[in-house]
């Protein structure tokens, strides 16, 4: 059931970098650059590009800008030239990387949004004209990205709990979590909603839920995992219990990311610094339900005693941080 | 920061190029400490179980390979550069001196080694080769061509040297031939392994012989600058000639490693003692003797305080020291000072071990370094070292010092929870206690009574509980807003050290039951609405009694449903009562904040709510009894 690690290299950088992503158009296509978010000692946004003709894991940094006004609490790629990311003193940024001149130009800033709380996560939906995010403040914001004026907006709702990530789910729903171990969603397209259309939390599981991910294929798919190291997936057209998966974790899950290739497993990283992949197989049925399955694990990384703060998966690499260390692991 | 000097010199911790060398260090710090444990723990002794000190050496040299990746990837002009250097040079040394040498272990390849890596000439080399590339015929016309063949000698590479004659056109002076000859046929150490030490010496002392005669007999009067009587005399480990090059040593131990790599190639550490304690070549440079000479002295002389003491000056932190005398102690060759030394007034001191005290000292210039409360990274590194230091508790009484005292009020939740895990970790529970009584409250000053409630469940803080529930319960009643009951729907389990609590649970059910249901079975979850609220009135002090009145005016609401059973009249009128008495008792003795609380703001509806409670009851109860009467 445990397998062995695959081909693990990793380098040290000299600062804390809180968040990893690919840069590309999506997690199929394989793509060499990625860009880090920083946190503590930088406030910085760094774009790497990775070698493919060499054997080592020598990742080159291409650029690099250092006046964000905080650390970097979130990093979505829109394609494999933007970006955005939110920051901890409120505000959210739109960079594009130009391949030509290899410089990281800004484009976009909203700043000092909602009382300069701390923005914990965001998501764009997929035509990318709207971004949503949300605070610790409990509030739910919307950003529509191709106006000049008025394109703030909040949702009238004001959870009165720290959320913690959002997630487009459908063109207009979202899936929010926040620290008291609910998953609501919500429309967006009104402002004025008094009550979620469905609210979603396990039964004596009440720590905050951490981070929440989305299956590529099927949308009605989620998964979060809490700070009790416990992931659990959610099926949001129906109200029952979610499937559980909580064996290797005994610390805080820092992040989850379903299989680019085939949602019936996904990887997970927590604050013991192991990345597991949980491979959900079917038994021999073509459509069973979650509860069905049987799960194997494969380590990626073994537990030590660095938090594995982020990682991301593109075509058959995932690239992780831990505390000042990049590390990739290849083959899938 | 600034303003204090003292704390000054420890911001070199936050400079990136050291953070990088920091993280590194402590991580073969800590797979160090964790291979011998579990090498400690295990039952068996397996034979592949590497041994003690060829771990530690491992580890060392580990150490020494972070810092000269570090000097690689750095640019020149990093002000960090000759730090690194400096710390390299002495690492490297005190490896050779202290770790690796014993008693009569000859020392000539490693220091050999260490002259080399340290006094590099390969850019002189190469840039000689590069700037007379086109016409090598005139290479040794360079200025430069005499003093890498020279350095070559005295550095023991031997090769290079030969490898540069040979560019001297040998028509120019005969006796070159010969230098040549003597210089392919020097023994080497590395090359004569096998044999033991006396043979090598009696070979050397014929090969020394040789030189000598060739110096005497041989002509070298085609010789214009006397360079090759020169090398000769450097063979032959002339003193004077020595002592004549000083430019080239630039540092007396430099001369003093190469007079004895030519005079006597296996010496051993007393040699060099006793070499040190003649002073000869030291007295050559003694104006220019600084406090860089004096740490090597006392490094040559295997004085252990020099990296106590010395180091820690020089460098002004303490983290060499700290990594070098864990790896002496780990490796025991450190020993610790007798505890059973009655006269020493400084007792407590004594009896940490010294290994310790430097671990400690790192830890905390590193704390003193990190002092935003965002750089945990750097906290946390800190904290391994701390927590490593066995022998005194102290290693955790510094931690929970230092993690009490970081201001928990402008950081964000997610900060927040690492620093309260990080405390539960290290086993610190009253700590991570008060951090999450801390931010419940600052959660609720904002009015975030979510966070608070999620962090009360975290602490089970029952006090604070009750006071939540209650500040929850007043806030629904004022907005009418069922989001703030909501609040409880995720915690049904975990909120039973709180009363308070329990109650805003289940009064949630009830509301939901009677208030949100759908039309087709409202009938059903208004009856179970019914029993839940009777439920709650039975049993004593549950609800606080501020908000009794209202919860017995929803009794009102729902009494003309005909959901109420017998029983549960008599239930509902026996709490009536019961808050009539609590009412009277309280005018009585003018416990005027509980009863304002309690207040409604029109005192003639309320009357009139209270008799058409009574009425209603009355009238249900009435009914019941008539019911039964006719049955029976």
């Amino acid at each position: 059931m445990f397998e062995n690690k695959n081909k693990l290299e990793k380098i040290y950088l000299n600062y804390n970098a809180s968040k990893v992503r690919w840069l590309s158009d999506s997690s199929i296509t394989p793509s060499d650059f990625f860009c880090l978010g920083s946190a503590e000692n930088l406030k910085s946004v760094s774009v790497w590009k990775l070698d493919p003709t060499q054997d080592e894991f020598e990742p080159i940094l291409l650029s690099d800008t250092e006046n964000l006004d905080g650390f970097v609490t979130e990093l979505r790629t829109k394609s494999f030239e933007e970006f955005f990311l939110s920051t901890s003193s409120g505000s959210v940024y739109h960079f594009k990387y130009s391949h030509a001149d290899q410089r990281l130009v800004e484009l976009n800033k909203w700043s000092k949004l909602d009382n300069l709380s701390s923005i914990n996560g965001f998501d764009c939906n997929n035509d990318r004209d709207e971004l949503c995010f949300v605070t610790e403040n409990g509030t739910i914001n919307f950003i529509r990205l191709k106006s000049q004026t008025n394109c703030l907006s909040t949702l009238d709702y004001n959870e009165l709990c720290s959320l913690n990530s959002v997630l487009y789910l459908k063109h207009f729903e979202i899936a929010v979590s926040d620290s008291l171990g609910r998953v609501k969603i919500w429309d967006s397209r009104s402002r004025e909603n008094k009550k979620s259309c469905l609210s979603l939390f396990m039964e004596g599981e009440s720590s905050s839920i951490t981070c929440m991910a989305n299956d590529p294929n099927k949308q009605h798919i989620i998964a979060c995992g809490n700070l009790n190291g416990i992931i659990a997936i959610y099926d949001v057209r129906s109200s029952k219990k979610p499937f559980v998966l909580s064996q290797n974790h005994s610390e805080p899950v820092m992040e989850v990311i379903f299989h680019p290739f085939s949602s019936d497993s996904l990887f997970s990283s927590s604050f013991d610094g192991a990345l597991w992949s949980w491979n959900t197989s079917n038994r021999g049925e073509l459509k069973s339900g979650w509860e069905d399955r049987t799960v194997n694990l494969k380590n990626y990384l073994d537990s030590n005693r660095y938090t594995l703060n982020s990682f991301d998966l593109n075509n058959d690499k995932i690239l992780a941080i831990s505390k000042f260390a990049l590390k990739m692991c290849s083959n899938l | 920061m600034d303003q204090i000097a003292h704390l000054s010199s420890y911001k070199i911790f936050t400079d990136p190029s050291w953070r990088r060398v920091i993280s590194q260090c402590r991580e073969v710090f800590n797979d160090l400490h964790q291979n011998l444990e579990t090498n400690s723990q295990s039952d068996t002794i397996k034979t592949e179980t590497v041994n003690l000190s060829d771990q530690c050496l491992e580890a060392n040299q580990k150490y020494i390979d972070i810092i000269e990746n570090e000097l690689r990837i750095i640019s020149d002009q990093n002000e960090n550069q000759e730090k690194f250097q400096i710390l390299l040079q002495v690492w490297k040394l005190c490896q050779i001196i202290f770790i690796k040498s014993s008693p009569s272990g000859t020392l000539l390849n490693d220091l050999q080694e260490w002259y080399r890596t340290t006094n590099n000439i390969d850019p002189m080399i190469q840039n000689i080769f590069s700037s007379n590339s086109e016409n090598p015929q005139n290479l040794y016309l360079d200025e430069k061509y005499w003093i890498c063949v020279l350095m070559a000698v005295v550095q023991g590479r031997i090769e290079t040297a030969r490898h540069l004659l040979s560019f001297y056109p040998i028509e120019k002076a005969p006796v070159l031939k010969s230098i040549k000859e003597l210089l392919h046929t020097m023994p080497n150490l590395s090359t004569h392994g096998h044999l033991s030490l006396f043979e090598f010496k009696a070979k050397w002392e014929y090969w020394q012989k040789k030189c000598v005669q060739v110096l005497t007999s041989e002509n070298f009067q085609g010789d214009e600058n006397d360079y090759l009587q020169i090398i000769c005399k450097l063979l032959c480990a002339d003193e004077r000639t020595y002592l004549e090059l000083k430019p080239i040593f630039n540092n007396w131990y430099y001369m003093l490693i190469s007079y004895l790599s030519y005079s006597n190639p296996t010496f051993n550490i007393s040699d060099l003692h006793m070499s040190i304690e003649s002073g000869q070549f030291i007295r050559e440079f003694e104006e220019d003797l600084d406090e860089f000479d004096g740490i090597i002295i006392k490094i040559f002389n295997f004085d252990v305080d020099v990296v106590t003491n010395d180091c820690v000056t020089l460098f002004s932190n303490n983290f060499f020291s700290a990594h070098f005398l864990d790896i002496l102690f780990l490796n025991g060759k450190l020993q610790l000072k007798n505890e059973m030394d009655f006269t020493s007034s400084f007792r407590a001191e004594s009896s940490i071990p010294v290994h310790e005290q430097h671990m400690t000292e790192y830890a905390i210039q590193l704390l003193s370094a990190a002092w935003s409360p965002s750089l945990l990274s750097l906290h946390q590194t800190a904290f391994d070292y701390l927590i490593k230091c066995k022998m005194d508790q102290s290693g955790i009484d510094y931690i929970e010092a230092y993690l009490e005292r970081i201001p928990l009020t402008d950081i964000s939740e997610m900060e927040a929870s690492k620093i309260f895990y990080i405390a539960f970790q290290y086993g610190l529970h009253d700590l991570a206690f008060s951090i999450g009584r801390v931010m419940q409250m600052r959660a609720l000053k904002s009015g975030l009574y979510g966070t608070a409630l999620s962090w009360n469940a975290k602490i089970k803080d029952c006090s604070f509980g009750n006071i939540l529930a209650e500040g929850m319960m007043q806030e629904f009643f004022q907005t009418n807003d069922i989001k703030v009951l909501e609040l409880t729907e995720s915690l049904s389990k975990e909120i039973i050290y709180s009363e308070r609590l329990m109650f805003l649970n289940k009064y949630r059910e009830f509301y939901k039951l009677a208030f949100s249901s759908t039309k087709c079975d409202r009938a059903e979850s208004l009856k179970q609405a019914a029993s839940l609220l009777v439920q709650l009135l039975e049993v004593p002090n549950l609800i606080p009694f501020k908000f009794m009145k209202r919860i017995l005016f929803q009794v009102h609401d729902l009494v003309d449903q005909n959901v109420f059973g017998e029983d549960q009249l008599f239930s509902v009128l026996k709490s009536i009562q019961f808050y009539e008495n609590r009412r009277r008792f309280l005018t009585k003795n003018s416990n005027s904040s509980e009863l304002n609380e309690c207040n409604l703001d029109d005192e003639v509806a309320e009357e009139n709510k209270w008799k058409s409670l009574y009425e209603k009851l009355s009238i249900k109860i009435a009914e019941n009894f008539v019911k039964n009467k006719i049955e029976f």
